[in-house]
């Protein structure tokens, strides 16, 4: 097709056989003659247009009898107005064929990288590990599944290690109240927890799980733990991070609890340095959001190597982005940076919920990928099992779900566990119960439980939960784009008053708002959230100028 | 370079054409001089309507904002311009005829 814009409107391609054969069926051969004639749709709506002038003109300036004129007259303007209402048809064609192939460009452009995404999440899980060259090679060999130096040379050193850990603390805890040392000999003290895991270790089941926790609690990384309820979630975590402080003392434990339960404070007690817990059933949305706001800043407020352990995400989560979208947003890119910088800089999270879905965790599934999975299944509730088998966040192993459930059916407690180390299910060893209730009996465990001690009031959090609710924060005045959430707000309601499918322009937008307009919002302010919207779906933009838009809705 | 152009020339041209026959009408029945003096009574309404809304909205009058009609966008000038198209061919034809 020519480069002249003259000739491409002129040569449309629109001299179909369709047309002509519409032409045929109407006219015959005078049918054909008319389609040699206007070879195309365009000249045929110029030839109208330009006889419909001439007629309507030419009587007029030549003076013809009244009656005449008139009816020329009006003969030229019924060509005319067929001719031009041709010409917005032809028009409306022509863009709808090039919005079609724009579109079909964005759906194979979005399937490319939806593929990609794909590829890199199976190779993620697949070979975990094994693609991250990062590693020195030591690391990479102490790792390896098949390596058995951690559990041929390592527990002699880490005994005497843990134990002149043990020592130094208890003779610390000693020299405190004798209130708290006549505890101490009722009660299970982190520092036991800490010297005797080793022992309890080695006296349980010897399994290729307990490794692989060695493995996991040695090379730290991002994970996100999922599994049914009541499988065993805490419970798994709450003795990993026994390991963790074996061999991380300067590890930073932040444990985020939105459950609330005082049954299963032990997970947390005498292990994690700072414990932040809500009720989040009773509490209302904005008190959770303005809890979760305020852990997380002193979480990032810590310096140096951090864990945060973030459990009951999925019931948090849900509530964070219904009623705090931005900040929630925030996290999510904070998550993103950690998993690509936080093994250098020692930070970590690791999620634990209950559904791996990654639409229900607030991002793609190439970012959920980005935190290596753990998921846990019990035979207690197969049907939640099967419905966490059937997505794609762990693979199944090749004999499929029975598989895994036979699995649980050996497990000593009924659970199979997959882990991104070894990229396979096995069946989950019996661990240690260190909340002291056992919810598949529903009852309290023989060995006495960790008291639950009153927690302290957590003040800042408080604080900051009363200050988000009842003050404007002036940090807040600037959110996102350059604009201030009230002008956000102000352009989102005046998309949402136009009809889906309105066209409409950002000029127009922002000169229709007082408020825009008062606060000294120009265009180019605008451009960034336009471009956001945009990008989202929520406008698509008629031109390349990107000032004037078609509104899809959704708003 | 589009097809809209000259559709809207098009558009523009049969206004003119529609106030020309108007008038041609009312040269062989003059009662239609009544309905030419009524639109022509109409279109000068609308043209005072529309200066003293855009007074309005420049200098940034509540009562302006409230009128919903985009006043500074396309439309005003399509249809302003359509109407003195309307009008032009009719005086036009007027200027020939009579």
């Amino acid at each position: 097709m020519s480069a002249n814009p003259l000739v491409r409107l002129f040569d449309v391609d629109l001299n179909s056989d369709r047309n002509r054969a519409i032409l045929r069926f109407l006219f015959g051969k005078a049918g054909s003659a008319i389609a040699r004639v206007f070879p195309t749709r365009a000249a045929a709506c110029y030839s109208g247009l330009v006889t419909g002038l001439a007629l309507a003109f030419v009587p007029i300036a030549k003076a013809a009898p009244v009656k005449v004129t008139l009816m020329m007259t009006i003969a030229g303007a019924g060509l005319v107005a067929v001719s031009a209402h041709e010409l917005d048809e032809l028009q409306d064609d022509i863009d709808e064929q090039r919005t079609q192939k724009e579109r079909d460009r964005q759906l194979r452009l979005f399937a490319d990288t939806e593929a990609k995404n794909k590829v890199a999440e199976t190779n993620l899980l697949r070979h975990g590990y094994e693609l991250d060259k990062s590693l020195p090679p030591e690391l990479q060999q102490a790792i390896s599944p098949a390596s058995s130096e951690i559990e041929t040379v390592s527990p002699s050193d880490r005994a005497a290690f843990d134990a002149a850990i043990s020592a130094a603390q208890t003779s610390q805890r000693q020299t405190q109240s004798n209130h708290s040392a006549q505890q101490q000999k009722g009660d299970r003290t982190p520092e036991e927890t800490t010297a005797a895991d080793p022992l309890l270790v080695s006296a349980r089941p010897s399994t290729h799980f307990t490794t692989t926790m060695a493995q996991i609690a040695q090379r730290l990384v991002s994970m996100t733990v999922v599994g049914v309820p009541g499988a065993g979630k805490g419970m798994f975590v709450s003795n990993l991070l026994r390991l963790v402080r074996q061999h991380h003392p300067q590890l930073h434990i932040f444990v985020m609890e939105g459950k609330g339960d005082q049954k299963e404070a032990g997970y947390w007690q005498d292990i994690a340095d700072d414990i932040r817990s809500i009720q989040g059933l009773d509490a209302s949305p904005v008190s959770i959001v303005a809890w979760i706001n305020g852990c997380l800043e002193d979480f990032k407020a810590i310096s140096g190597s951090k864990l945060l352990i973030f459990d009951e995400v999925t019931y948090l989560y849900k509530v964070w982005q219904t009623t705090e979208k931005e900040s929630f947003e925030d996290y999510i890119q904070y998550k993103i940076g950690l998993s690509s910088m936080g093994d250098s800089l020692q930070n970590y999270i690791w999620e634990i919920g209950q559904v791996s879905n990654a639409k229900d965790l607030g991002v793609t599934p190439g970012i959920r990928s980005l935190f290596k999975p753990i998921a846990i299944v019990s035979n207690h509730d197969r049907r939640a099992a099967n419905a966490l088998l059937g997505t794609k966040f762990v693979p199944l192993p090749e004999e499929g779900k029975k598989a895994v459930m036979q699995m649980c059916d050996f497990s000593p407690c009924g659970r199979a566990v997959y882990d991104y180390v070894n990229d396979c299910w096995q069946p989950m060893p019996q661990l240690e119960n260190l909340s002291g209730f056992d919810r598949d009996t529903r009852s309290f465990s023989n060995q006495p439980p960790v008291p639950p001690q009153p927690e302290p009031p957590d003040i800042r959090a408080g604080l900051e939960r009363l200050l988000s609710v009842e003050t404007p924060e002036p940090a807040r005045e600037v959110t996102r784009f350059g604009l201030s959430a009230e002008q956000i707000g102000e352009v989102q309601q005046r998309l949402s008053g136009l009809q889906p499918g309105a066209i409409s322009s950002v000029k127009r937008i922002r000169e229709n708002s007082r408020l825009l307009r008062e606060q000294g919002i120009t265009q180019a302010d605008l451009a960034e959230l336009f471009d956001y919207l945009g990008q989202t779906g929520a406008i698509e933009w008629l031109a390349s100028d990107q000032r004037d838009f078609r509104y899809l809705g959704g708003l | 370079m589009s097809h809209r152009l000259a559709s809207k020339f098009g558009y523009y041209s049969l206004a003119g054409f529609a106030g020309s026959a108007l008038v041609q009408l009312a040269v062989i029945w003059p009662q239609t001089w009544i309905a030419v003096g009524a639109l022509g009574v109409l279109a000068l309404l609308y043209f005072a309507f529309l200066l003293v809304c855009i007074q309005g909205v420049l200098r940034g009058a509540r009562w302006a904002g409230v009128l919903n009609f985009n006043l500074l966008g396309v439309d005003a000038i399509e249809s302003a311009a359509i109407v003195l198209l309307f009008v032009v061919g009719g005086l036009w034809t007027c200027l020939q005829i009579l």
